[in-house]
């Protein structure tokens, strides 16, 4: 195990770099769940499924089931409230590893601890292979995928790993 | 920050139990995140919940799980997809807590200790959030049916924090 010690950590380096971008993407995560703590009530009615959707986005979601967001409401009559219950355990869960994570790259890797680095590479690897699952009956159904995709916890997720998990490579290597 | 070569971890002590207690909670994330989406897509097993047990659910909705599934196609289609990314939260969570134990609060690392506590009490108010509409529905909430991810944690959680307190004071 590698370990250099705190005086030697500079943010201006490839380690200070990704652990400056794991701790942005942990602290927009905790907005994100905090938002949907105050407010899930508003994010889940119909309005606001009609442009974020269920999964990916309004846009995405329409397509794939093949009606309107508004249509599927009408449908399926308790979807609205199973949803807004669903979302508090997925906000719940976020806000967890989002702690950890914060904890990880302040404790961890700041100090050059490789073992620090490589739970939160596992660890978002397997977040973004859950979104992949998501993702994959979309594509299936060749459904084209847009920027319309959730920003936080995709969009941020997908692309700071591959940036900020090279810069800690390098930083720590 | 550094590990402190002197500290001594002795699994039968306060701050032992705590890790093992602590351990087999995140352990408990990435085995249940790694068999849902296997069990959700070849078994029948647990497809009668919604959000917490087959009975709370029915109370709360109105009728049965397994009937509202039949009754919302396309919300039963959500389900299916959106419990695959829940899994793979709970892996993230599950690696994240084993990593911070084994590396951290076994080296008797304070920092380890009160982020396991702050990332573990986080999820509380959400759970408080979520079980209210059955509180509101007369629904009892000592009837056990919460699914197994949130209640063995729960019921994990405190020994855990009450023994590492006492292990790392």
């Amino acid at each position: 195990m590698l370990t250099n010690s705190l005086a030697e950590f500079r943010w201006l380096s490839p380690l200070g770099i990704s652990v400056f971008l794991f701790l942005l993407q942990a602290v927009l995560t905790i907005i994100a769940c905090l938002i949907v703590f105050a407010f899930n009530s508003q994010i889940t009615a119909t309005a606001n499924r009609v442009k974020g959707g269920f999964m990916l986005s309004g846009r995405i979601d329409a397509l794939f089931f093949g009606k309107t967001i508004e249509q599927i409401v009408q449908d399926n009559p308790q979807l609205l409230e199973i949803d807004r219950y669903s979302l508090y355990v997925r906000a719940g869960i976020w806000l967890a590893l989002s702690i950890f994570q914060i904890a990880l790259a302040w404790f961890g890797m700041r100090l050059g601890q490789t073992w620090a680095f490589w739970a939160i590479i596992l660890a978002n690897i397997a977040a973004l292979a859950g979104w992949l699952m998501v993702i994959l009956p979309v594509v299936q159904k060749r459904i084209p995928l847009g920027f319309d995709l959730p920003p936080v916890v995709l969009i941020l997720a997908a692309g700071v790993l591959p940036v900020a998990g090279i810069l800690g490579w390098i930083g720590l290597y | 920050m550094n590990p402190q070569p002197a500290f001594e971890f002795h699994w039968l002590s306060p701050l032992g139990v705590s890790a093992a207690l602590f351990l087999l909670y995140g352990g408990l994330y990435i085995f249940i995140g790694v068999l849902e989406p296997i069990v959700r897509e070849y078994s029948s097993a647990g497809q009668g919940a919604l959000i917490r047990g087959d009975e709370s659910d029915a109370a709360l909705f109105g009728q049965s799980p397994v009937q509202l599934l039949k009754d919302n196609p396309q919300y039963a289609l959500l389900g299916k997809i959106l419990i695959h990314w829940i899994a793979a939260l709970l892996i993230m969570v599950g690696i994240f807590q084993l990593s911070i134990v084994w590396f951290g609060l076994r080296q008797g690392q304070a920092w380890a200790f009160w982020s396991l506590v702050v990332g573990g009490v986080a999820v509380f108010p959400f759970w408080f959030l979520m079980f209210q509409p059955y509180a509101r529905a007369r629904i009892p909430l000592l009837h056990w049916d919460y699914p197994p991810v949130i209640l063995i944690p729960t019921l994990l959680y405190f020994p855990a924090v009450i023994l590492g307190w006492i292990g790392l004071r």
